[in-house]
């Protein structure tokens, strides 16, 4: 790609991009009320045909091994757990974000929302030790979301994936983020926030999509919330399950020891925890 | 061509003619590998985490989860395509993956203790590599070819090398 294009003209396309199905939006709107139930859930998804039928395959995927087949939406709701119900309906709302191929991260198609699903239960997992109470069911949101910003700068880095790895390889670089900026002049964050405004999504979730490789530099009030995707982001990759070419190319800020009781080998125990439920939920959405 | 594909703390052992034993993605996983010329036998373990301890009903299911009971499961494995020889007289071993994300902060470098504690257990094993390619921040694809020992590892937006 030999010419140049500005953050305002990519920002300006982000905005002819479908808008979420109102269930996603009313899912994630609804799962920042911890007052919320169930039924609030069951009663947004029912009113989707497609997300109702797709949360009926899945639960009766072998991944979910039930002894005996769920025919209703509760008992799908149930099984799934709520969180694992809006990260599907994001995936099946926004097939233009979650199925785009990352060519400019040598990624594959899928890729991105399996990232974004082992991201999402590394964020809820972190949220337990807030040093102030954290929502698992933002961090989950947020853990879907932060990377939405890759399924749109990935065309403006075709053919360059190999010059951005050497920048970072070569230390001209800080990490991959930083490669994308000094290339473009712009990275997947900023197209992320830019996506999230264009969504109309809630706070703080284009904070999360904003910060989440930069935390220190979200607003204090979700300065927890950004750093659980952070860290969701990183263990994600550390598990294997990266988005391409830059998979593990990110700093870790380390302030991350500011916002959290840590016991100790707790991160041990995050990989384990989410390998486990990772697998169980990639296979069963996959239908295997 | 057979390939075996490995997902996080499964192993194989084959000693079919011109099959493959893969796993993807490595991030700060360790494949160790091990491979027999003369009776031109391969084998791999995806190893997720250093030590059993942390959880044993996960290591009794799924024992190449970590390197303690993965490198000895991967071994006593090996020798049952062996004709039960249970010593390690012949056997090559290779090592990759153990990556870790851009961080100074100890606590972090899963990657670099997993590869520890996999030469540590090989090492009890009178084993050491004959090469490695570990550490760094590169998420690395690897497989082994039964018919020749030969390794390649693969990288999204890299060249592919051999070890």
């Amino acid at each position: 790609m030999g010419t140049t294009i500005t953050i305002d003209e990519v920002v300006g396309r982000t905005k002819l991009l479908p808008l979420l199905s109102q269930s996603s939006l009313r899912l994630m709107d609804i799962i920042r009320d911890d007052r919320h139930t169930v039924a609030d859930i069951i009663r947004i998804v029912s009113l989707d045909a497609p997300l109702t039928a797709r949360l009926l395959m899945v639960v009766n995927a072998p991944a979910f091994s039930q002894s005996g087949r769920v025919n209703s939406l509760s008992r799908a709701v149930a099984v799934l757990g709520e969180k694992v119900v809006t990260g599907i309906a994001l995936a099946i709302c926004a097939p233009f974000i979650y199925e785009n191929d990352l060519a400019g991260y040598a990624g594959e198609r899928g890729m991105l929302w399996k990232h974004s699903m082992r991201a999402a239960i590394a964020a809820r997992e972190v949220s337990r030790y807030g040093t102030r109470e954290i929502s698992p069911d933002v961090t989950f949101t947020s853990g879907i979301l932060h990377d939405i910003g890759k399924a749109v700068i990935s065309e403006y880095l075709s053919d360059r994936t190999s010059l951005l790895l050497e920048e970072v390889d070569e230390q001209k670089a800080m990490d991959f983020l930083d490669a994308e900026r000094q290339t473009l002049g712009f990275d997947h964050a900023m197209l992320g926030e830019a996506v999230a405004r264009h969504w109309q999504l809630p706070e703080p979730y284009p904070q999360v999509v904003r910060f989440h490789h930069e935390p220190m530099l979200a607003p204090e009030v979700w300065r927890h919330e950004v750093f659980c995707a952070h860290l969701g982001d990183l263990i994600a990759m550390m598990g294997g399950t990266g988005t391409g070419a830059d998979t593990l190319l990110y700093r870790l800020d380390e302030h991350f020891e500011e916002f959290f009781r840590l016991p100790e080998y707790w991160l041990e125990g995050i990989l384990l925890a989410v390998s486990e439920e990772y697998e169980k939920t990639v296979a069963a959405f996959y239908g295997k | 061509m057979k390939v075996t594909v490995l997902g996080v703390g499964e192993l194989g052992v084959d000693d079919t003619p011109g099959a493959v034993i893969k796993t993807f993605a490595l991030g700060s996983c360790v494949a160790v590998m091990v491979y027999d010329l003369k009776l031109k036998v391969a084998g791999m373990v995806h190893v997720a985490l250093p030590d059993s301890s942390i959880k044993p009903a996960r290591a009794a299911s799924l024992p190449g989860y970590f390197a303690d009971t993965g490198v000895a499961t991967l071994f006593r494995l090996m020798a049952r395509f062996r004709s039960g020889m249970s010593g390690t007289r012949g056997l090559t071993v290779k090592l990759a993956g153990g990556a870790s994300i851009m961080a100074t902060h100890a606590g972090f470098n899963i990657g670099k203790r997993n590869t520890e504690a996999a030469l540590s257990h090989l090492s009890a094993l009178g084993l050491t590599p004959m090469s490695m390619q570990v550490g760094g921040s590169i998420s690395r694809t690897v497989s082994i070819e039964v018919d020749t020992g030969r390794i390649v590892l693969s990288s999204p937006g890299r060249s592919d090398s051999v070890i």
